[in-house]
């Protein structure tokens, strides 16, 4: 045994439990004491100044303990936005804490806006304070507001109790590449990439009994470098998402026959991008296979016979050509590499782009040509081929 | 001093001096019946229940006896009487009382006055003859006692329903009608220098550790205390460590969880005077155990093992969680979720901790009268717990809603742990976890937890690791620990316990399983299958 002086085992002891209180968690916080943040929005104004507005939860109107359980006493406004402006993000934010009882929390802020305005002059500053402090969220969606950004935070859509928790759900939703703030940072950081983030604007709800502001998906901002210059939308969007090979199911309208359309589900498909090089140009092969299912069809064909499926597939292939080729349109007409093939290229003739193509990279893009071969298959027409009040023909 | 002196060397002793009844084992019974009368009575004078009379047998014979009423059987004590009043033997002098009157297979002989009492204060017959320097013990004790029924505290769907009761030979009998073998050793001792206790040490000798009875004989020995009222006194005192929340002995009133461990190798004391009889070496996955698990069908015993492993860590940690969430880590709450916490807490005056125990000590008093008050009041507490302190806590914005959960799930926890002794250890442990996590959040919890781990770590019962068979690691006791093994596959004993034989049973029966996957006779050409 070793002989141990009860003395120094005590002033030891005790130095190792004073550490205890130096580890620096003394910042506990009751949860009545956080103003809890859910998103904020950035707009430029005159002479520079940025604009913050946040939007905060009012759990305290939510009807907690004292209304009971069944009673349900919600009450509609449960959201509250302010805003101030400053030189910088965090000026603005120290200026409303000082008219707030609450601490501001920015731990649960999952959507970030950016309006129009302030993207096209560079969105590089928006990252800074994000990365620097361990409490945001890199995860947070980063979406450009057509218009002026506040304008999402002010709508209040009728679905989520939170414009914020409907603009999330929205940039999470099937059928939309949703890029948070590390995805963007790390896009706009790399070499041969560039980034897109979901646009989003304020409509108006149609024919309700009120009318009320909600919130739509328009498409993909498209950004070079820091700066946006130019959006994909409608068919240029889905298109964009072939290219970036982050197919998610989407619906799309095919016109069959002269003014007859039909709707068709995209469930899932494969893309092959293969970059050859040529004298003055480099030429990218992109084969397309399709794999869908009709919804719905307004021209009265019947899916078990070979040539009207035939049809289908062909028009379908088509219009995803037709997409595809229009997003590409996009990408050389506004010289940003929003579908990555920069990367593609140094990874296939790393050499070659070391040399020529890295050097001037937005003008090769711009006068490379792009072959598209689609190859769709509707592998299932639903619960039945046709209309099932059409008659039957006699044979 | 001098007057202190001179009154003792006055007064005159009115008792014999002795310590302990074995004390008197010294004194030998006298030759003579008056002297022993004189004894006896002087012995027993003001003890009411001790009838002391004399008799003359049918030789003429005097004789004395003593019985402790209510502690014999009246019926029998009359057979004797009348065989040796009546005797038409010319029976003279103890041995032919014993020999040839004397009814009774249970006669004892005994030499000195110290055995001879102790036989009748466990309620014999005492004869005493005169001209004899032996005095006999005849064993027709009967005394009332409670009928054996259903353990209230370990009550089982499956399985015997019989539980130990106070007496220990209706619970020795009880362990040795289920173990049938001379193996079955149930060694006595008698402790308590006041009381005189029985205990039984109960083992297997064929499969205990030797040196294992060797220091429990040792413990046992030293021990010197005036009184043992219930096995808690043994278990406290021959324990190897006082400072730990944990027990280090199982206790059950059920003989089939006692054979179970005797057939581990283990041993049992039982202890007259109460139905709770000690296991030990016990480790901690004993205390999870619980006897339907080999009772039920396999797979379920393993997901309800898995399940109670769950909620003995919810049981610890649930409130402590709770409020480090609360008051440090609302970042990693789930926003909808924190919302609606925070909506609950709007209008609690209290920091969590405060709220925490609040709920849990009024939780743990609410338990603590419902298990004091007659049943038939039992109720009423229950009631008024669920009514004051949860809704009306609630309403009253005392307490938030979240708080109340937390608490009834840490209380549901608390239940499904199957020992109870097990079971109030995790509840007092909730306690300092709680105020870890008030203190250093997350940090405070797994830190509070780690030192738990290292005490337990650290414990041993009767030389055995209480963590075995999970630190130090013995794989072949997984299959009854982590999950628990169909039958067929335990065939040896747990290895964490020092046996002699460790083999449980013949490899026949288990190679035809795992060949088959169960015990099939399409093989056998004599039996068919039923409905073939």
């Amino acid at each position: 045994m070793i002989q141990v002086n009860k003395k120094k085992l005590l002033f030891i002891s005790l130095c190792i439990f004073q550490t205890l209180f130096m580890t620096g968690c003394w910042d506990r916080t009751e949860l009545n004491d956080l103003a809890i943040a859910l998103a904020t929005a950035a707009d430029i104004e005159e002479d520079d100044v940025i604009r913050t507005t946040v939007q905060f939860a009012l759990p305290g109107k939510m009807g907690g303990a004292t209304s009971g359980g069944g009673g349900g006493g919600a009450e509609d406004n449960i959201a509250y936005v302010d805003s101030d402006v400053g030189t910088t993000l965090r000026e603005a934010v120290g200026k409303m804490q000082r008219r707030m009882s609450q601490r501001i929390t920015f731990s649960h802020r999952r959507v970030f806006i950016v309006s129009e305005e302030l993207a096209k002059k560079g969105i590089r500053d928006m990252f800074d304070t994000t990365a620097r402090v361990a409490q945001n969220r890199l995860s947070a969606y980063i979406i450009v507001a057509k218009g002026k950004a506040y304008d999402l935070l002010k709508a209040e859509p009728q679905f989520e109790r939170f414009s914020g928790e409907n603009i999330l759900y929205l940039a999470e939703a099937r059928g939309v590449i949703s890029v948070n703030m590390r995805q963007a940072a790390q896009s706009i950081s790399s070499f041969g990439s560039d980034t897109i983030l979901a646009y989003m604007t304020v409509t108006k709800s149609q024919l309700s009994n009120e009318i009320s502001d909600e919130i739509e998906f328009l498409g993909y901002a498209q950004f070079r470098d820091d700066k946006m210059v130019g959006i994909f939308e409608g068919e240029q969007a889905h298109g964009l998402m072939w290219l970036r090979n982050e197919l998610s199911p989407y619906t799309t309208i095919v016109e069959i026959k002269e003014d007859k359309y039909a709707a068709i589900n995209i469930k899932n498909g494969r893309i092959q991008i293969k970059p050859k090089l040529k004298e003055d140009h480099i030429e990218f092969s992109i084969k397309i296979d399709i794999n869908a299912n009709l919804v719905e069809d307004f021209s009265r064909s019947d899916m078990t016979k070979l040539n009207d499926k035939d049809l289908f597939n062909r028009k379908l292939e088509e219009h995803i050509k037709a997409a595809v080729e229009g997003a590409v349109k996009v990408i050389q007409e506004n010289k940003a590499d929003s579908a990555n093939l920069g990367l593609l290229v140094n990874r296939h003739f790393p050499k070659q782009w070391e040399e020529k193509y890295g050097k001037n990279w937005y003008e090769e893009l711009s006068k490379a040509k792009f072959t598209i071969i689609a190859n769709a298959n509707i592998t299932d027409a639903g619960l039945v081929s046709e209309n099932i009040s059409k008659g039957e023909e006699p044979e | 001093m001098f007057f202190s002196k001179s009154k003792s060397k006055k007064k005159a002793k009115t008792y014999i001096d002795y310590t302990f009844v074995d004390e008197l084992k010294g004194q030998p019974i006298s030759n003579s019946l008056e002297e022993n009368k004189k004894k006896l009575k002087y012995l027993f004078n003001d003890c009411s229940d001790v009838s002391i009379s004399e008799f003359q047998i049918k030789n003429g014979q005097k004789a004395l006896s003593i019985i402790i009423s209510g502690m014999t059987n009246p019926e029998l004590v009359n057979q004797a009487m009348k065989a040796m009043m009546n005797t038409e033997n010319d029976a003279s002098g103890i041995d032919d009382l014993r020999n040839v009157v004397l009814p009774f297979a249970q006669v004892v002989e005994d030499q000195n006055l110290g055995d001879f009492l102790m036989h009748i204060l466990s309620g014999n017959l005492g004869i005493l003859v005169d001209n004899e320097s032996t005095g006999l013990a005849i064993g027709i004790t009967g005394f009332e006692m409670r009928s054996i029924s259903e353990p209230e505290t370990e009550s089982s769907i499956r399985g015997p329903r019989e539980g130990f009761i106070e007496n220990i030979r209706i619970n020795t009998s009880m362990i040795r009608r289920k173990i049938k073998s001379p193996h079955l050793k149930t060694k006595p001792y008698r402790l308590g220098r006041v009381t005189g206790t029985d205990l039984a040490v109960v083992y297997l000798d064929n499969l205990i550790d030797p040196n294992l009875l060797k220091e429990l004989d040792r413990r046992l020995n030293m021990i010197d205390i005036d009184g043992i009222l219930e096995s808690g006194y043994i278990e406290e005192l021959i324990q190897d460590n006082i400072y730990s929340p944990f027990p280090q002995f199982k206790f059950s009133e059920r003989p089939d969880t006692v054979a179970a461990a005797l057939l581990q190798g283990k041993f049992a004391i039982i202890v007259d005077g109460t139905p709770d009889v000690l296991i030990a070496p016990t480790v901690f996955i004993n205390l999870m155990q619980a006897s339907e698990d080999y009772y039920e069908r396999y797979m379920i015993a393993t997901l309800i093992r898995w399940l109670r492993y769950l909620f003995l860590f919810l049981a610890l940690t649930t409130p402590a969680f709770y409020i480090a969430f609360s008051t440090y880590h609302q970042d990693i709450i789930p926003t909808t979720l924190l919302l609606s916490i925070v909506a609950a807490h709007e209008a609690i005056p209290f920091p969590s901790i405060i709220e925490a125990l609040i709920m849990e000590v009024t939780f743990e008093a609410l338990r603590e009268a419902s298990v004091r008050l007659p049943k038939t009041i039992g109720q009423a507490v229950s009631i008024l717990g669920a009514l004051v302190v949860g809704q009306a806590a609630v309403e009253a914005g005392i307490v938030s809603a979240p708080m109340v959960i937390v608490v009834s799930v840490t209380g549901i926890a608390s239940f499904t742990i199957p020992t109870f002794n097990a079971g109030i250890a995790i509840r007092l442990l909730r306690f300092p976890i709680m105020f870890a996590a008030s203190l250093f959040g997350i940090f405070g919890i797994f830190m509070s937890l780690l030192l738990l781990l290292g005490h337990l770590a650290n414990l041993k019962s009767f030389g055995v690791p209480y963590l075995a068979p999970l630190a130090p690691l013995r794989l072949g006791d997984l299959k009854d620990s982590v999950v628990a093994a169909p039958w067929p596959f335990m065939k040896n004993r747990p290895e964490y316990v020092t046996l002699q034989n460790q083999k449980r049973m013949g490899n026949e029966l288990r190679q035809n399983v795992e060949k088959n996957g169960g015990l099939k006779n399409n093989e056998s050409e004599e039996v068919s299958d039923p409905g073939e």
